[in-house]
């Protein structure tokens, strides 16, 4: 009885862990995003279309372009953090 | 009982320079503040509590006074006691215990302006919590717009500083002698038992540096970019 007990509740620290962690991971998978990409999930709330918006964890086409644009072609981006 | 003097005088030593610290940039700009509060805030003469009536009038001041107020008493004892129980649950774990733990701190370590974003795909009337309302067939909720604001500013609040707190409560756990468990377990004291009588009274010192509300403003700063 007291394994069940334990058992439930790691899977209940996961889940927990796993909702906690979930804003992280979704603003992590949008820096590898192209911009198409992220228009398509963000349009319904940046842009007021009447869908609903999704977001996947993983990207449909992976890039670093995102990255290399902050952090070697906009020098401001050190200057302001 | 000199040398006891002379102990006591190396620790007022010590403690110096922080109680200057505190004095300087704490205490005496408080001090100004509560002084400028009786005075008019161009003259510098002395007004009494016109200022205070002038304030306590106002309804702007007087809501964002209660919301204070409300917010408080509902996120620092959640806070407390949510942090507690996982602490208390993480503590009991044999393996993993690390990698939960640094999960749960994760949001300690992102700045709030980096998950605005995020935070307004989840919450916008169209975003991703109302598209699963939709799927499961409830109604959309109008998170930023209605009384649920104040649920979502209780939760980004917990969101963001409950792993914080989970360690300084772990801190806590950890000095308290494994020996007073085994000799409450010998006494035939269950675990519920033991949390009341060993692990409470033991973890008061560390209640005051768990319920602390620094993290109220980052909380606001991050949902108020959205309402």
């Amino acid at each position: 009885m007291q394994k069940v007990f334990r058992i439930f509740i790691r899977i209940w620290l996961i889940l927990l862990a796993a909702i906690v962690c979930l804003p992280v991971l979704l603003a992590l998978s949008g820096a590898f995003m192209q911009q198409w990409e992220l228009q398509e999930y963000l349009a319904p709330v940046l842009g007021g279309t009447g869908e609903m918006a999704g977001w996947p964890l993983l990207p449909k086409a992976p890039t670093l372009q995102p990255l290399v644009e902050l952090l070697i072609d906009s020098p401001q981006f050190f200057a302001m953090f | 009982m000199r040398k006891r003097v002379k102990r006591n005088q190396a620790g007022m030593m010590f403690l110096l320079p922080d109680l200057a610290g505190v004095v300087i940039f704490a205490l005496l700009p408080f001090g100004e503040v509560v002084k400028k509060s009786f005075q008019n805030a161009v003259t510098s003469q002395w007004v009494g509590l016109k200022n205070y009536e002038e304030i306590f009038s106002n309804t702007a001041f007087r809501l964002a006074a209660s919301n204070t107020v409300r917010f408080t008493f509902t996120c620092i004892p959640l806070l407390v006691a949510l942090s507690l129980v996982l602490a208390a649950t993480l503590e009991k774990l044999r393996s993993g215990k690390n990698i939960l733990k640094s999960a749960f701190l994760l949001p300690v370590v992102v700045p709030a302006s980096s998950v605005v974003l995020v935070w307004k795909i989840l919450f916008h009337s169209n975003g991703l919590l109302n598209g699963f309302l939709n799927r499961i067939g409830l109604e959309k909720i109008n998170w930023m717009n209605s009384s649920a604001a104040f649920g979502v500013l209780v939760i980004s609040y917990l969101w963001k500083n409950i792993g914080y707190d989970m360690v300084l409560w772990m801190a806590g756990l950890s000095a308290i002698p494994k020996e007073i468990y085994e000799a409450a377990e010998v006494d035939g004291a269950g675990e519920w038992k033991c949390f009341l009588h060993i692990t409470i009274p033991n973890l008061l010192p560390s209640f005051l540096n768990a319920s602390q509300g620094m993290g109220e403003r980052r909380a606001i700063g991050m949902v108020s970019h959205e309402i």
